[in-house]
């Protein structure tokens, strides 16, 4: 299976949740994304999300000073953005316990 | 502050991912590429090229505008970003071709008297004014690509202003003579 196609419907609640644990710049949150396992994910799509969540009010940002070029643009999660995190991750477990029952109940019943 | 200049590599892959987004608005595009920047900026610092990383330019842009909402861009029916940008490269010999139409006598002994523009008899007159409009049609149309069909008039007339001015002059030189 291609986890690249799974980790882009729950990109952004992955996003969500490595910000509800610190402040992070783009290329900081590909790389926490990764180190969690997700290492499909792509810099193009973490961006492109971050930048929509941002629009959509779930984000807040900030410009610090970087030693290695341009100033970093920070995000940080507001409330709305929480709200949003909590929606995803009871989403998600409904997902997963449906699918888990799914493959399950195959697994035993001859078809 | 260590600051690790950019390298042509990571100058071509900005330049080459913006030019993906050119349909969007300056403000849109600027927002995208913020975080691009950073991370290229990161990557030449560790001395690893953007494109090993990022993958090709286009194909990052597409995905970037596609993860930020926006609709994909109409490259494949030659409307896209990437046919527009290119369109600048028109501009040159389309200001070549004015200036020379507006300055070329089509009078004058054999070829030679034919060919070579001249204002007022004036071949370096005409040359003057051909360069000017070459210039000014290429930073015209890489400037404003988004108007670019009502370029050819604005190109077409400073070319004219420019050619009657020089007349005047060198009528007004010949008479101080």
């Amino acid at each position: 299976m291609d986890a690249s196609q799974l980790v882009r419907g729950v990109l952004d609640g992955a996003i969500l949740a490595v910000l509800a644990t610190e402040d992070g710049y783009g290329y900081q949150i590909v790389r926490r994304l990764r180190a969690a396992g997700l290492e499909d994910v792509g810099d193009a799509s973490v961006y492109g999300t971050l930048r929509r969540l941002y629009q959509a009010g779930r984000l807040s940002s900030y410009l610090a000073p970087s030693d290695e070029g341009p100033a970093r643009r920070y995000y940080a999660i507001n409330d709305a953005g929480r709200e949003m995190l909590s929606d995803s991750a009871k989403g998600w477990a409904t997902f997963r316990d449906a699918i888990d029952g799914v493959f399950h109940s195959k697994r035993g019943t001859a078809v | 502050m260590t600051t690790a200049a950019p390298t042509t590599t990571s100058a071509a892959f900005l330049a080459r991912v913006a030019a993906a987004l050119e349909d969007l608005t300056p403000a849109e595009r600027e927002d995208l590429l913020v975080d691009v920047r950073g991370t290229v900026a990161e990557l030449v610092a560790t001395g690893e090229p953007p494109e090993d990383r990022l993958g090709r330019p286009e194909l990052f842009a597409a995905e970037l505008r596609t993860a930020a909402g926006f609709p994909p861009a109409a490259a494949e029916t030659g409307t896209g970003p990437e046919r527009q940008s290119r369109w600048w490269r028109w501009w040159p010999l389309s200001g070549f071709l004015i200036g020379y139409a507006v300055c070329v006598p089509g009078v004058g002994d054999g070829v030679a008297g034919v060919l070579v523009p001249r204002i007022n008899g004036h071949a370096w007159l005409a040359v003057l004014a051909i360069v000017v409009s070459t210039a000014l049609a290429t930073a015209v149309g890489m400037a404003a690509t988004r108007w670019r069909y009502l370029l050819p008039v604005a190109v077409a007339g400073s070319v004219t202003l420019l050619a009657v001015a020089a007349a005047h002059i060198s009528d007004a030189v010949r008479l101080v003579r």
